[in-house]
């Protein structure tokens, strides 16, 4: 009887693959189509927005509105730096007070049928880097690029911190994290093959450090990805210092050897680390991996849910007849053999694929 | 309901086909058969929209393939491509934020008209007949609709003299919201009752995509109906927009319809089909939906499907932990429930592996159904038949517990009918019957059990329900049930039986205090019997935490829903 196995989710692809990279804010796109480019190139700049300070000019300045653009101090566009005078305040014995710019930035508009005037606080652009290296295959401008280009992409359970680049480096168990003292200059992104603990997080050196891949935190320590660094907790949150991903989740588990064998074989090897909150989009982008490193289809794949999460096994044979899991639900049955020992039998609906 | 007989299949009919974008890729094949048009075959893949693919195509061909192998030579080689596409991955429903000074009986209408449409109500900013701007701080506006997000925008002025509202609402949009968040620039529907003034209308129209809709009625008053279109419009602009990188590209579709529009569509049709009033349940990891229909009204309530962070990927974690843990008769620490649900957040296509993790799931489910059953109505409208659907209700391992999912989150009182839509392929075909093709969606549904409950609230322990039950062939089987139980009578599977119940003092089954009700018709008897709920409206649940995991079991085992242990058992069951 042959298993289905489009309906096993796949935790890694690689080959060619196609990222859509989108303009978070408006900005200006500096690449074109057939344009070859690294991980880790500039490919556009962005403006963010900043907080808008509003008020009711001709309350402010006891103007009509039609004359509250002449009661503004400064021209509109023009830089104005924290604490000076937009408006002055109006009035004789009831007088408003003036309205003081809270932050630099700049007199975006007034209009004149409401009154109204707006400050916009002034940002610095933001510079937006190409998760892998390919080529650009498409471009709208104000709107995204698609990138395509040969690489291993690791689907990853839990992200949080944001966008980083770093070369990869897998800690040594059992030992504090040494940093290479040749070769190429870091950020790195740190691998770490056991469960995520405070004391992990605590030791990495921020300087050096763009971001975390660890298979799992324990669900006691869940906390340590909510505390604040700034409220000067001893174990600040890892999102707040780098990027964190886990590979399979919130539990006591170690990193499956197959997920182990391709970080070890990109060692130093320039990778991009997508550690979103949004769930299924959180992932480690990675130079496409030698053939010899990654399972063999159909073969390799983990146990995603249960008391047994983040075990590896292979799944030599197709036998998959029907029955029921611990819960009760039925699907396939598929006789797993633990890379740890011994057989473990498990609903096909609850793996994933390594290869 | 499924018949057993022989089924005619029409070979020479064209096929119709549906897909379902959610945790997994579903395709249906609809064809005719004995002159009705239902489900021939349905197909699953993993969903690849996501983290490793980025790439919905891989997933749905998978499916397409699986499909055309189950249709064999009824797919005469014709491509599969889907005339509808539902599910949650399309965003449903879509958050509206409404800036007005409509009358008060015009924003119900707007609102009413919204959420008939696919849309929910996000930030809502209301001055009844008055300028916006004695009724709100513009920055207030500005930090509602940004904390809202909502992808549409509904600015509706009457009487607006001088354009101010207008104003300030354009100026608002433009500069203290657009470009404040990553990829957040909302559609913006104006609604105006006085000529607009073009000028700030195309201004935004520079900025923002804008519908621009009159609801100047005949005399001088407003006409919110008159923008039924376009509303309908946006949503459809804004769900294939939203949806966009979870649809497989170049995909045929002719249109995208929300869960919700989909299961009210296929629960009017089941209502109209039988005569009867009908509630369907579905739920999701994502979220849960009510929909329900007496045959001439048709509505449908959501609650969840937001997936924006992971704290909003799960049914289990939009509820309050210790809430769901109510309902659950084990010992569970709430740092497991929570971790759990987190984890199924990002991998929601799992299914439990441990009964710990089915109660959780199951206790999420039907807090999560019971949230979205209160929108339509507390207490909602007598229902004559209960089904369940999506894909936790539609894959659990015994049927009875989505009946008792169901009964628990709709609360029942009377005569009621559950039935489980076992392929879990009611929304596509409620998505077809949107779009006005003609489905039988009761073909896909199983029958399950009958539900007797009672309304009222009396003693615990005492006399509260006797129920006889006199199937065709064998003898009649009578029950006693004390207050705060329940309690289940199964009988030979191919009789049919009579059913008569006989109330306490101060409770009702449908005829009136005390009073003894029969039911017209005689029942089959389903996996699950009749099940009797003597339990009351609304259901009490012990403040004891031992009390309360008696009283649990009590109504598991009695229902033969759950195989558990004792409740002084510590048993965890979630090893995270």
């Amino acid at each position: 009887m042959s298993t289905n196995l489009s309906l096993v989710q796949s935790s890694v692809a690689a080959g060619l693959l196609k990222r859509r990279h989108y303009l978070p804010f408006a900005g200006e796109i500096e690449v074109q189509v057939g344009q070859d480019l690294e991980i880790g190139t500039r490919w556009a700049v962005c403006h963010p927005a900043g907080r808008t300070s509003i008020r009711d000019i001709p309350r402010v300045s006891r103007v009509s509105p039609a004359q509250a653009a002449e009661a503004i101090d400064s021209p509109l566009g023009d830089e104005v730096a924290e604490g000076s005078r937009l408006a002055k305040g109006g009035g004789f014995l009831s007088g408003s007070r003036d309205w003081t710019a809270p932050w630099d930035g700049r007199m975006e508009h007034i209009s004149d049928l409401s009154g109204l005037g707006f400050f916009r606080e002034s940002l610095d652009a933001i510079p937006l880097y190409a998760r892998l290296s390919g080529t650009v295959v498409e471009v709208v401008d104000g709107s995204h690029i698609d990138i395509e280009g040969r690489a291993t992409a690791i689907r990853c359970a839990y992200g949080a911190g944001g966008t980083s680049f770093g070369r990869i480096l897998v800690a040594s168990e059992g030992s504090d994290i040494e940093f290479p003292r040749d070769g190429p200059e870091g950020p790195w992104i740190v691998v770490i093959l056991d469960t995520l603990t405070p004391d992990w997080i605590s030791a990495l050196p921020l300087e050096k450090t763009s971001g975390l891949i660890a298979p799992s935190v324990a669900r006691e320590s869940i906390d340590v990805f909510e505390a604040s660094p700034d409220a000067g907790e001893a174990n600040a949150g890892a999102q707040k210092r780098a990027p964190t991903v886990l590979t399979e989740g919130i539990c006591s588990s170690r990193m499956p050897p197959a997920l182990q064998k391709i970080f070890r074989s990109c060692i130093e090897m320039q990778a991009c680390l997508v550690a979103s909150s949004t769930p299924g989009e959180a992932e480690v982008l990675l130079p496409e991996a030698d053939r010899s490193a990654l399972p063999q289809m159909d073969e390799a794949v983990r146990i995603a849910a249960g008391p047994q999460i983040g075990v590896q096994g292979s799944w030599k044979g197709h036998e998959a007849p029907y029955g029921r899991n611990g819960a009760g639900v039925v699907g396939r049955m598929v006789d797993l053999q633990r890379d740890e020992g011994g057989i473990a039998r498990v609903i096909s609906d609850n793996l994933e694929r390594l290869g | 309901m499924a018949d057993a007989g022989r089924v005619t299949i029409d070979i020479g009919s064209s096929l119709i086909h549906a897909a379902e974008i959610g945790p997994a890729v579903r395709l249906a094949a609809f064809g005719a058969t004995d002159g009705q048009r239902r489900l021939l075959a349905m197909a699953e893949a993993a969903s690849t929209y996501a983290a490793p693919h980025f790439d919905p195509r891989v997933g749905f061909e998978d499916a397409r393939g699986e499909l055309a192998s189950k249709l064999g030579v009824l797919a005469d080689g014709e491509q599969v491509e889907p005339a509808v596409i539902t599910g949650g991955a399309l965003g449903n429903p879509i958050k509206a934020s409404v800036i007005s000074n409509l009358h008060t009986d015009d924003e119900l209408r707007l609102t009413d008209l919204l959420r008939a449409n696919g849309f929910e109500i996000g930030a809502e900013m209301h001055a009844p007949n008055k300028r916006l701007i004695r009724q709100f701080d513009p920055e207030e506006i500005a930090r509602n609709l940004l904390v809202a997000q909502s992808p549409l925008v509904v600015i509706a002025l009457a009487k607006d003299q001088g354009w101010e509202s207008l104003s300030l609402s354009v100026d608002v949009l433009k500069y203290a919201v657009e470009g404040r968040l990553p990829r957040y620039s909302p559609a913006i529907a104006v609604l105006h009752s006085d000529d607009p003034h073009t000028g700030l209308i195309s201004s935004l129209a520079d900025t923002f995509e804008v519908f621009d809709v009159s609801i100047k009625s005949q005399g001088d008053g407003v006409d919110v109906m008159a923008a039924r279109g376009e509303i309908a419009s946006a949503y459809q602009t804004l769900v294939l927009d939203h949806g966009a990188s979870r649809l497989p590209l170049g995909l045929n579709v002719e249109s995208a319809v929300p869960t919700g529009a989909a299961l009210a569509a296929a629960a009017r049709q089941i209502a109209v089909n039988g005569g009867i009033s009908v509630a369907v349940l579905h739920v999701e990891p994502w979220g849960a939906v009510a929909a329900y229909s007496d045959g001439s009204q048709a509505f449908a309530e959501t609650f969840g499907s937001d997936r924006n962070s992971a704290a909003e990927g799960h049914i289990g974690l939009l509820l309050p932990i210790e809430q769901i843990l109510e309902w659950v008769p084990v010992v569970i620490p709430e740092t497991a429930a929570r971790a759990y649900f987190l984890n199924r957040a990002w991998r929601p296509w799992l299914v439990p592996e441990t009964p710990a993790e089915l109660l959780l799931d199951h206790a999420a489910a039907h807090l999560a159904l019971r949230e979205a059953v209160r929108s339509i109505g507390d207490p909602a409208p007598a229902v004559d038949l209960i089904v369940c659907t999506g894909r936790t209700l539609a894959t659990v391992p015994r049927l009875v517990q989505a009946a008792l999912c169901g009964i628990n989150a709709y609360l029942p009182t009377g005569y009621c009918q559950v039935a489980v839509d076992k392929p879990g392929v009611l929304a596509m075909s409620g998505a077809l019957l949107a779009l006005g093709i003609e489905i039988a969606p009761e073909a896909s549904l199983v029958h399950v059990a009958t539900c007797v409950a009672c309304d009222g609230i009396a003693k615990i322990g005492s006399p509260a329900l006797a129920v006889e039950v006199k199937p065709e062939e064998g003898e009649t089987v009578s029950r006693s049930v004390s207050f705060g139980s329940m309690d289940r009578i199964t009988w030979d599977s191919s009789a049919s039986a009579e059913v008569r119940a006989w109330p306490g003092s101060k409770l009702d089954v449908g005829g009136g205090r005390s009073r003894a009700t029969a039911l017209r018709n005689e029942i089959r008897r389903g996996e699950g019997g009749l099940i009797i709920d003597a339990r009351g409206r609304p259901i009490g649940l012990p403040d004891d935490a031992t009390r309360r995991r008696a009283a649990l079991l009590q109504w598991f085992q009695s229902t033969d829903s759950y195989a558990l242990p004792s409740p002084e058992l510590e048993w965890g069951g979630v090893e995270y």
